[in-house]
């Protein structure tokens, strides 16, 4: 394995063997079998020599653990990247961004510390899975729901501080948001909890999110400033009941006053699940789509929205539909839904179409036909669903998204639709490179992400064509105003560079900020695009 | 544009490969098979599944989602103490449960993928080898490979049963699979 940059071997076998003495020697990792589970799996530089690598692993269990871990590597100027379960696969999972980091696996601290019924949250440490959080409730019988992501294996912590989000009620699915208080272990070694948990004995540390002062939650998302080893979120009241409906317009434009509605019901209140927009004239990725579509989807240049529309109304298949989940007591998510049909019927032409409501907890046979994690249930089922089959014939090897932030309205998307026709023979030379998408993302109150998903493979020419295309659509994109929200280690810098404003004056904040918590940068570097100030490329 | 549910159903069958491809050297040692994992959705899993336990290996079934089978039966196990497990399954049930398994530091350890052709014949790739399972053997069993590969990794297991790797034991030929297979040890 790759050592770290700049580092002695004489300092890392010091470091690593004052690590074995305060974690114990079976938790320190140096054999290049035992750092290889560490790769990143969808890595778009897998088996080449850019592909990020770690050099070690070291697997604290306790926080006294990492704070002693931190303070050797700080002595020995070792750079550490902390993973919590390091399964964020689509967004760079266990790898670090600086090769020859040492990874702080934090799997071990696995403690569902707390969980409150009353007042609804949890405080937990970084190793606890969606699946161990939600096990803690379950066998408690506890009438609170986790929000998880599609794949239920990821840490509580490490999704919410990646910027994730999930599929229940806003503003449980904003995970990040949904948090309440953090214990964090700074580059130095010293241990810090914000929000009223620095106040000692406080029991309102999940209580209150803001504390006293300035409000330092945010420096650590999304960012290499510390190390997080405790944290509180707000969890969602099991409702009583669930019920959705879907809005269904047939022309082009109607997705103006669609999202103007969406947004309105969502800012008013009314409706709080994960909300979706579709697009069903296009007709989806399956075999049975209207072959007039796909014949006019395969012209050069593709549709024109007036053609599709010619098809939608005629055949009466939606041009968009809109479908808005709720959650509540059973009278109050009744009435919600007549709201919104009342206000979806200003669209003229416009059907909707409303489910059952459902009561909860749902039976077991309910369960077993539903979307498990609209209901707080995490699960693997989303890797389940595809194979090399005739219909599939080569599947590749992970993804990567590019997801940037839109605009919420109607003409956004329409904007970007015609964006990417403009741009896409540009990107792709004329050749296939399987991208699929845009799709539309609601889930974020306030705003839209038009997200596009690159598949990566093990054929390092196409990877090679795939990277340099996600960095030109990053660039592209980030010249609209239009930026990517997170996204994997390989384009961090890219996509930092798109937040330009003022010759880069949140960067230079960020750097500020670095060099003042972790001058000797030990702490994962180039997270985010924030480089410590030795490895920093000089800029103009 | 679609939905973001739709996206996702297709997107999720863009999942990895095991890392063990890079991994190249074929389990010397006897180990102890705890269970053997196979997607009964698929005629030639069942007969692996069922050559398997035959040999006194239990088994375990999924329908693609791996999900029950972690939580009910592997998590509780391998917290406790990591076990070998064997399987025919699906590319994504494969690669979640390699996943899974780096949490105790196990790992593939033999890994072949078996898929139909057109015209009916079988292309076997053995991509982490298995001493007596190389691809040649399984063209050589013909419609009769699931169970011979069953055969042969049950042959590792120290819980073996009276039936030997003989052609009787590599019963029932398997229906027609779309679906590429993939069959494979995860241990320590």
């Amino acid at each position: 394995m790759k050592l770290p940059q700049g580092v002695a071997q004489a300092d890392f076998d010091n470091a690593t063997a004052k690590w074995k003495v305060a974690v114990g020697a079976e938790w320190v990792f140096t054999s290049d079998e035992d750092v290889t589970l560490y790769r990143d799996a969808y890595s778009p530089f897998f088996g080449e020599e850019e592909e990020r690598m770690a050099s070690a692993a070291v697997a604290p269990s306790t926080t006294e653990e990492v704070q002693a871990v931190v303070r050797i590597a700080n002595e020995h100027g070792i750079p550490l990247y902390p993973i919590s379960t390091g399964r964020n696969l689509g967004y760079g999972g266990s790898a670090p961004v600086l090769t020859g980091s040492v990874v702080l696996d934090l799997k071990r601290m696995n403690r569902v510390l707390e969980v409150s019924e009353s007042n609804a949250f949890a405080l937990v440490e970084p190793g606890v899975s969606y699946f161990d959080l939600h096990k803690h409730i379950e066998d408690r019988g506890l009438k609170v729901w986790i929000d998880c992501p599609d794949p239920g294996w990821g840490s509580v912590i490490g999704n919410a501080l990646d910027g994730g989000a999930g599929w229940t009620a806003w503003p449980f699915r904003d995970h990040f948001g949904a948090h309440c208080g953090m214990e964090v272990v700074l580059p130095n070694g010293d241990l810090v909890r914000t929000g009223m948990g620095a106040i000692p004995n406080s029991k309102s540390w999940q209580h209150n999110k803001w504390g006293y002062g300035p409000w330092v939650d945010g420096l650590f998302r999304q960012s290499n400033m510390g190390v997080v080893t405790k944290m509180g979120f707000w969890l969602m009241p099991r409702p009583q009941a669930y019920i959705s409906g879907t809005a269904r317009v047939y022309r082009h434009k109607d997705i103006i006053p669609l999202i103007e509605i969406l947004s309105l019901l969502e800012n008013e209140q009314v409706v709080n699940g994960s909300t979706s927009v579709g697009n069903p004239i296009v007709g989806g990725f399956g075999p049975g789509a209207d072959p007039d579509v796909q014949a006019l989807l395969r012209r050069p240049g593709g549709a024109t929205p007036e053609a599709l529309e010619a098809i939608a109304v005629a055949r009466q298949i939606p041009y968009w539909t809109c479908t808005i989940p709720t959650y509540g007591p059973e009278k109050v998510v009744r009435a919600k839904m007549d709201y919104a049909k009342e206000k979806f019927a200003e669209i003229a032409g416009s059907t909707f179409v409303e489910t059952d409501l459902l009561r909860m907890p749902l039976s077991a046979a309910q369960l077993e036909k539903a979307h498990k994690v609209d209901f707080g249930v995490p699960n693997l089922a989303t890797f389940s669903i595809g194979s090399r089959t005739t219909f599939n014939p080569n599947p590749t090897s992970g993804h990567l998204w590019f997801s940037p932030i839109v605009p919420r309205s109607g003409e956004a998307i329409i904007e970007f639709q015609r964006f990417y026709a403009e741009h896409l023979q540009e990107i792709t030379a004329g050749e296939n490179l399987g991208f699929l998408g845009p799709i539309t993302l609601t889930n974020w109150e306030r705003s839209l992400v038009l997200m596009i998903m690159f598949p990566i493979s093990r054929d390092k020419v196409q990877n090679r064509k795939i990277r340099d295309a996600f960095r030109r659509w990053v660039k592209l994109a980030g010249d609209r105003g239009w930026g990517e929200y997170r996204t994997a280690p390989s384009f961090m810098d890219d996509v930092a560079e798109t937040y330009s404003f003022n010759n880069g004056a949140l960067r230079r904040l960020h750097e500020t900020i670095k060099d003042a918590v972790d001058p000797k940068g030990i702490l994962s570097a180039g997270r985010y695009g924030i480089w410590p100030r030795h490895l920093r490329k000089p800029r103009a | 544009m679609t939905s973001r549910r739709e996206f996702l159903r297709a997107t999720a069958v863009l999942s990895s490969v095991p890392l063990s491809v890079s991994a190249g050297v074929a389990i010397e040692v006897p180990l102890t098979l705890s269970a053997v994992v196979i997607d009964n959705r698929y005629a030639a899993a069942r007969v692996f599944g069922t050559r398997a336990q035959r040999a006194g290996i239990t088994q375990r079934a999924i329908q693609g989602d791996i999900t029950d089978l972690w939580l009910a039966d592997l998590h509780p196990q391998w917290q406790s103490k990591p076990a070998a497990i064997a399987g025919l399954t699906a590319r994504p049930a494969l690669f979640c449960l390699e996943q899974l398994a780096w949490d105790y530091r196990m790992r593939v350890s033999y890994h072949a993928e078996h898929r139909a052709q057109p015209d009916g014949t079988m292309v076997h790739t053995v991509h982490v080898p298995l001493r007596g399972l190389s691809a040649v053997e399984l063209v050589a069993a013909g419609a009769a490979w699931p169970g011979y590969a069953a055969g042969a990794i049950s042959r590792l297991s120290a819980t073996r049963s009276a039936c030997g790797p003989s052609a009787a034991c590599m019963e029932g030929s398997v229906g027609d699979d779309e679906v590429t297979l993939h069959s494979w040890v995860i241990a320590a």
